[in-house]
C-alpha cells in the first residue's frame, strides 16, 4: 500500500479533529493551574543530594580519542525510530566530540531483559544511554548500574526551569533525580463527538469526573446512540492515574519516594470507590471491557471507530495511530474528540493530578569520557527545539516548555488541537508524592496484581474482594523484592 | 434378484456420497483457520476490520507479502532459522550417528552406563535446564549469536537411540567380513552403514529438522536483535504490530509456514516415517 | 603388550572419541545445568544479576512449593492437559479411521488431515490470536462473540481457547501417527471379523482399539509431557492471562525469571516441573505397561 492511499484521508481525520472546540475550557482551566505551579518550580529542585557526587563535567572535551562513541539503547520504531535518528544525525553536526550509535530494543520488556542480562556479563556489554520505561525505574537505581542525571545537573549548574515540574517530579527518588524525561504520554478520553450529540450531550463538553462519565455512558446507552457508553481498558496506568487525581499514593513512604516501598496504599477509601465505580460501569454494561495486552490492546479504539462504544481512555501517544486509523473510509462518521482523563468522584481534587507514562533517558555507570557524552547528547535531546522535532515527529509531549514557542509544533498543533491535552494536563499537575506517581522494584508484579484485580471485575468478582486481592499480591511481591534486594 | 442388486448399488452409492460428505466436512474444518488467514492476507485493512467479514478476496493485494517479506525483516527471519536449523539437523545427525556406532559396534567400559545417560537426557525438559543454559551462553559471551541458537541442540537422545535401534539390526557377519577386508571402523561407518540406513537417517533428519524449525522459548530467551532472531520469534515481534497492518501479520504468519509446508509436500513419506518411528519402535 | 591389548585400547578410544561430542554436549547443555537449577533453588536471587545473592537452604523450595500459586499453577497445567491430550487423541483417530478407506482422492484427504503439521505453534498462535480478536476476527465473528472482550481475554475461556489452538495444531502429528497405526494393523484380523459379521463400531470399539493401545498409550505419553511443556501459544495468544487465567506452570517460570528477575524462584518452578514429568512418565508407563496389548504378542 502506497502513501498515496492514506493522505486525502488523513485530511478528513484532522478536519475532523478541528472542528471540535473540545478543549479549550479544561485547556484554560489547566493553564490557569500551571501558572501557579510553575512559579513554585524553583524552589522545589533540591540540590543536596545531586551535588554529593562529583559528575565528570568536560571529561568527553578533555578526551585525548575524539570523537568519544557511545551507545544509546532505545525502544523506538518505525516514525519514532526516524526522528530519533534525525535528532541523532542533528547532534552529529551539532559538534565533533560525540558520536552515537542507536541500538533497538525493540519494546521496553526486551530493554529490560537485555540490560539485565548485559549486567551479568560487566559494564563493557552496557550502553551508555539507556531508555528506560517510567515505571521501572527503582529496579534500575537498585542495579547500581546508573548516575543520577541529577550530579550531571548540578556539576554542569545546568537549569532545569524550563522543563516541565511533573515531568522531573516523576523521576526524582529520596530527592535525587535519575533521569531526564523523554518520550513523556499521558492518558486522555478518547471520544466520539458524534454519538454524543446522538445521546443528547454536549460534545465540547466531554465528562471530567468519574461520576460524570458514568452519567454520560448512562445517557449513551438508554438514548441508543450507542451499545456501550465507554470501553474500559483493563490497564493498571489508568487505575493507579485515578489515585493520583484524587491525590492518594499507590505504595506507602511517599509512593516509593521518600524511603523503599514495603506496603501498597491503593487499598484504601479512595481505591475502593473507583474500583467499585469501575466494577458498576461493566456490571450495569456501560462500558465493556476490553484486553490491556496482546492485539487486544486496540479494541477500545477500534470500538470508538465501530460505534459500540464510543468513549475510551487510552495513552495519548496513540493520538497519531488513531489519525491514521480514523482516515479510513468506514470511519468517515467519526468525529474523535479528545478530553483530560476525567477525575475520580464528583469534582477534581484540590491537588490531584497525572503522572507520566513513556520513557526517560539514563546515564550508565561508565568511563568518565562516556558519561560527559552521553550528559552531552541528553541535553540536546531535551532542547526545546529537538524536544519539539520530536513531538511533531512522534506525538509524545514536549518536555520543554519553550517547546511550544516552537513554529512547527504551534502548527501542528494548531491543526490538531487533541495534543494539547496531554501536555496541558501535566503542566498543571502539582508537584506532590501522590502526583508523581508510584515507584518499586516489584512494579512490573504490583502493575500485574493490579490489571489482574481488573480482569477479575470483567468477570463479576465483587470490587471490595478483587482490591483485597490486589493489594495482598502486590504487597507480597513488595516483601519479596525487598527481602532479594 | 436384480431388484436387490439396485438396492444394494443404491446403498453402496449413498454409503460412498455420505463418506465423502464427511470426508469435506472434516477437512473444511481442518483448513478453515489456514483458509481464512490466506484470505485475510490478500485483503486490505479496511476490509479485515470490515463487519460482516470478507470471506473471499476479490481483488487480493499480493504485494502485501513482499511488505511483509521487507517490512517485517521477514526474509531475514526465514534465513536465520535456515541457518539454525540446518546447522542443528547437520551437528544432531552427525553426533547420533557417531555415538550410536560406538556403542553399536565398539567395546569400551562404561559403554551401557553412557547410552542409559543418552536415554536420561530424554526425561529433561528443556525447561528445566532453561536458567542455567542462558547463564552459560551469556557467560560465554554467544548471548545474541547463531551458535547461541545451536550449540545447546548438537545432540539428540532421540537421534542415539533410533540410530542404535536400526544399526542393532545390522548381520554382525557382515562387520566381520568389512573388517577382514581391512575396512576400518570410519570407513566402514561411512561406506557401509550409514548408507545402509539412510531411510531411518532421512526420517530422523526431517524429524531434528522440524523440532528446530520450531523453537520457541529458547530463542525467545538468547535473541535481542533481528540479525539473529528466528522466524518463530520473528512472527511474535511480528504480531505486535500496528492494527492498521493485520493483513502483513497474516501474510508473515503464511511465509512462516511455507518451507515446512513445502517441505511436507516433498517429503511426506520420510516425514511420517520420521514422526511415527518412536511410537511404531516403542 | 600383546597386538590383542593393543586393538582392545584402540577400540575403546575410538569408542569415547565418537561418544564425546553427543556426551560433552549433554554435560553441558542437559546435566550441568540440571544440577545448577537445583542448586540455584537455594538462594534468594537479587533483582538484577549483579548484585550478590543470598543463600538459605530449602527455605525458598518450601516457600515456593508450599504457595497456594504454585497449587493453582498446578491445577491450571493440568486442566491444560485433560483439554488438550484426549481431545487431541479422539480427533486424531477419527481422522485417521475416516482416511482408513480406499476410495478416490483419499490422497488429498490425508495430505489435508496432516497439514497442520506444517504450522508450528508461532504460526498456529498468531493466525488464531487475529482470528479470534474480538474486533475483527472472523472466527469469534461466526461464534457471535463479536464486540467485548473477546474469548481470550475471558478468564473462563482463555484456557480452552488456548487448548482448542494446540488441539488445531496437533491434527496433522496425532493424525500422521493414527493414520500409521491403523496401517500397520494385522488386516487378516480385520478381515477375519468383517467375516463374523462384526459390524463397524463393534469392530473398531471390540478389535481395532485394544490393537491400537500401544499407540494411544504413546500418543498420551507424548500428549501430557507436551502439554506440561505448552510455552509457545500461553505467551502469544494470552500472556498467562487474564487474571492468572492460563498461567501455566512453564509459563510462571518464564515470568519468574525473565520478567520478574526471580531465577531463584524459576529454579525451584523448574525442578519441580521435572520431578513432576519423571513421575509422570514412570507412572504412565507402569500403568500402562499391565493394560495395553501388544499387536505382536
Amino acid at each position: 500500500m502506497g502513501d498515496d492511499d492514506r493522505e486525502p484521508l488523513s485530511a478528513v481525520g484532522i478536519s475532523a479533529l478541528t472542528d471540535g472546540p473540545a478543549f479549550t475550557r479544561r485547556d484554560l482551566l489547566r493553564s490557569a493551574a500551571a501558572v501557579g505551579v510553575g512559579a513554585g518550580v524553583g524552589l522545589l529542585l533540591p540540590g543536596v543530594a545531586e551535588a554529593k557526587s562529583k559528575f565528570p563535567i568536560g571529561a568527553a572535551t578533555r578526551s585525548k580519542s575524539k570523537p568519544v562513541s557511545i551507545t544509546m539503547w532505545h525502544s523506538m520504531t518505525e516514525a519514532n525510530l526516524q526522528t530519533l535518528q534525525k535528532l541523532t544525525d542533528q547532534f552529529h553536526r551539532s559538534q565533533k566530540n560525540v558520536r552515537v550509535n542507536l541500538v533497538g530494543q525493540n519494546s521496553y520488556t526486551d530493554t529490560l531483559t537485555a540490560y539485565t542480562t548485559a549486567l551479568s556479563a560487566g559494564t563493557s556489554k552496557l550502553p551508555d544511554v539507556l531508555q528506560w520505561e517510567t515505571s521501572l525505574i527503582q529496579l534500575l537505581i537498585d542495579s547500581q548500574s546508573v548516575v543520577p542525571v541529577g550530579s550531571a545537573v548540578a556539576a554542569d549548574h545546568y537549569s532545569l526551569g524550563d522543563y516541565v515540574p511533573s515531568m522531573l517530579n516523576y523521576f526524582r527518588v529520596n530527592g535525587t533525580l535519575w533521569a531526564m524525561p523523554f518520550n513523556i504520554s499521558s492518558q486522555v478520553l478518547y471520544y466520539d463527538q458524534n454519538v454524543l450529540v446522538k445521546a443528547g450531550l454536549d460534545p465540547t463538553k466531554p465528562p471530567t469526573t468519574l461520576n460524570g462519565l458514568r452519567t454520560a455512558a448512562k445517557k449513551i446507552v438508554s438514548s441508543g446512540a450507542a451499545k456501550y457508553g465507554m470501553s474500559l481498558k483493563g490497564a493498571p496506568a489508568t487505575f493507579e492515574l485515578f489515585m493520583s487525581l484524587g491525590n492518594k499514593t499507590v505504595v506507602n513512604h511517599s509512593n516509593g519516594r521518600k524511603g523503599r516501598a514495603t506496603a501498597v496504599t491503593f487499598d484504601d477509601a479512595l481505591g475502593r470507590s473507583i474500583f467499585s465505580w469501575w466494577s458498576g460501569m461493566l456490571n450495569d454494561k456501560l462500558a465493556q471491557e476490553t484486553a490491556p495486552t496482546g492485539t487486544g490492546v486496540y479494541d477500545n479504539l477500534l470500538a470508538i471507530g465501530s460505534g459500540i462504544a464510543p468513549m475510551t481512555l487510552d495513552t495519548s501517544a496513540a493520538l497519531g495511530t488513531i489519525l491514521v486509523v480514523l482516515t479510513q473510509k468506514q470511519y468517515a462518521n467519526v468525529k474523535l474528540g479528545v478530553g483530560p482523563i476525567p477525575s475520580p468522584g464528583s469534582k477534581p481534587a484540590k491537588s490531584g493530578g497525572v503522572f507520566i507514562g513513556g520513557a526517560g533517558l539514563y546515564i550508565v555507570k561508565k568511563s568518565a569520557a562516556h558519561q560527559d557524552a552521553a550528559w552531552q547528547f541528553i541535553k540536546f535531546l531535551t532542547s526545546p527545539d529537538q524536544q519539539a522535532t520530536w513531538a511533531v515527529g512522534t506525538g509524545y509531549v514536549p518536555v520543554r516548555k519553550a517547546s511550544l514557542s516552537n513554529p512547527t509544533l504551534s502548527k501542528a498543533w494548531n491543526s490538531v488541537p487533541g495534543y494539547r491535552v496531554p501536555y496541558q494536563q501535566l503542566l498543571s499537575s502539582p508537584v506532590n508524592p501522590a502526583c508523581a506517581g508510584y515507584v518499586s522494584g516489584a512494579a512490573n508484579q504490583i502493575d500485574t496484581a493490579i490489571q489482574n484485580a481488573l480482569a477479575a471485575l470483567a468477570n463479576g468478582t465483587p470490587a471490595k474482594q478483587a482490591l483485597n486481592e490486589a493489594a495482598s499480591a502486590a504487597n507480597s511481591a513488595i516483601r519479596s523484592y525487598n527481602q532479594r534486594v | 434378484m436384480p431388484a436387490t442388486e439396485a438396492s444394494a448399488r443404491r446403498t453402496r452409492h449413498l454409503r460412498l456420497v455420505v463418506r465423502y460428505a464427511v470426508l469435506i466436512g472434516a477437512a473444511a474444518i481442518v483448513l478453515f483457520p489456514i483458509y481464512i488467514t490466506i484470505v485475510d492476507a490478500l485483503l486490505t485493512p479496511q476490509q479485515i476490520t470490515h463487519r460482516p467479514p470478507t470471506l473471499f478476496p476479490t481483488d487480493p493485494q499480493w504485494n502485501t507479502f513482499v511488505t511483509a517479506f521487507r517490512q517485517g525483516s521477514l526474509g531475514i527471519y526465514l534465513r536465520n532459522s535456515a541457518i539454525v536449523t540446518f546447522a542443528v539437523v547437520a551437528l544432531e545427525v552427525t553426533t547420533s550417528v557417531l555415538a550410536a556406532y560406538a556403542f553399536v559396534f565398539l567395546k569400551f567400559p562404561a559403554r551401557k552406563i553412557l547410552f542409559f545417560a543418552c536415554l536420561a537426557t530424554l526425561m529433561v525438559p528443556g525447561e528445566a535446564t532453561l536458567i542455567p543454559n542462558y547463564q552459560t551462553i551469556n557467560g560465554l559471551g554467544l548471548l545474541n549469536t547463531f551458535p547461541s541458537l545451536i550449540l545447546p541442540f548438537v545432540a539428540s537422545g532421540i537421534g542415539i537411540f533410533l540410530f542404535r535401534q536400526a544399526f542393532l539390526g545390522f548381520p554382525p557377519e557382515l562387520r566381520d567380513a568389512a573388517q577382514l577386508d581391512g575396512c576400518g571402523h570410519l570407513k566402514f561407518l561411512f561406506r557401509i552403514v550409514a548408507p545402509i540406513n539412510r531411510s531411518v537417517i532421512a526420517a530422523f533428519a526431517l524429524f531434528a529438522f522440524l523440532s528446530a524449525w520450531n523453537q520457541y522459548l529458547w530463542p525467545l530467551v538468547v535473541t535481542q536483535t533481528d540479525s539473529v532472531r528466528t522466524v518463530q520469534i520473528g512472527l511474535r515481534q511480528l504480531s505486535g504490530a500496528n492494527f492498521s497492518q493485520f493483513n502483513v501479520v497474516f501474510a508473515g504468519t503464511i511465509l512462516a509456514a511455507l518451507p515446512i509446508a513445502i517441505l511436507l509436500l516433498l517429503f511426506q513419506r520420510q516425514l511420517v516415517a520420521g514422526l511415527t518411528a518412536g511410537a511404531v519402535k516403542g | 603388550m600383546s597386538a590383542k591389548t593393543l586393538r582392545r585400547l584402540r577400540e575403546g578410544a575410538l569408542g569415547y572419541l565418537l561418544v564425546l561430542p553427543a556426551l560433552g554436549a549433554f554435560g553441558l547443555f542437559v546435566f550441568y545445568p540440571l544440577v545448577k537449577t537445583a542448586y540455584l533453588g537455594f538462594f534468594l536471587a537479587p533483582p538484577t544479576p549483579n548484585l550478590p545473592s543470598h543463600y538459605v537452604g530449602f527455605h525458598q523450595y518450601g516457600q515456593v512449593l508450599g504457595s497456594s500459586e504454585f497449587v493453582s499453577d498446578l491445577g491450571r497445567t493440568a486442566f491444560f492437559v485433560l483439554l488438550t491430550v484426549p481431545t487431541g487423541i479422539v480427533v486424531g483417530l477419527l481422522l485417521a479411521n475416516l482416511a482408513h478407506t480406499k476410495v478416490p482422492g483419499i490422497r488429498a484427504f490425508r495430505t489435508i488431515y496432516s497439514s497442520t503439521v506444517a504450522t508450528s505453534t508461532a504460526v498456529a498462535s498468531v493466525a488464531f490470536l487475529t482470528l479470534l480478536n474480538p474486533q475483527i476476527g472472523v472466527l469469534s465473528y461466526l461464534f457471535g462473540k463479536a464486540g467485548g472482550n473477546g474469548v481470550l481475554a475471558n478468564p473462563h475461556w482463555a484456557l480452552p481457547a488456548v487448548a482448542m489452538v494446540t488441539v488445531w495444531q496437533n491434527i496433522g502429528f496425532t493424525f500422521i501417527l493414527m493414520s500409521a497405526a491403523l496401517q500397520s494393523l494385522p488386516q487378516e484380523v480385520l478381515e477375519a471379523a468383517k467375516v463374523d459379521g462384526a459390524s463397524g463400531s463393534v469392530r473398531f470399539r471390540q478389535i481395532v482399539l485394544p490393537l491400537l493401545s500401544p499407540i494411544l498409550f504413546f500418543a498420551a505419553v507424548i500428549g501430557v509431557i507436551g502439554g506440561f511443556q505448552s510455552f509457545g501459544q500461553i505467551d502469544l495468544l494470552t500472556q498467562g492471562g487474564p487474571n492468572h487465567a492460563s498461567l501455566v506452570l512453564i509459563y510462571d517460570i518464564y515470568q519468574q525469571a525473565f520478567q520478574f528477575n526471580n531465577p531463584g524462584y524459576a529454579a525451584v518452578l523448574s525442578i519441580a516441573l521435572f520431578g513432576i514429568l519423571l513421575v509422570l512418565t514412570f507412572v504412565q508407563f507402569f500403568f500402562f505397561q499391565r493394560r495395553v496389548s501388544y499387536a505382536s504378542d
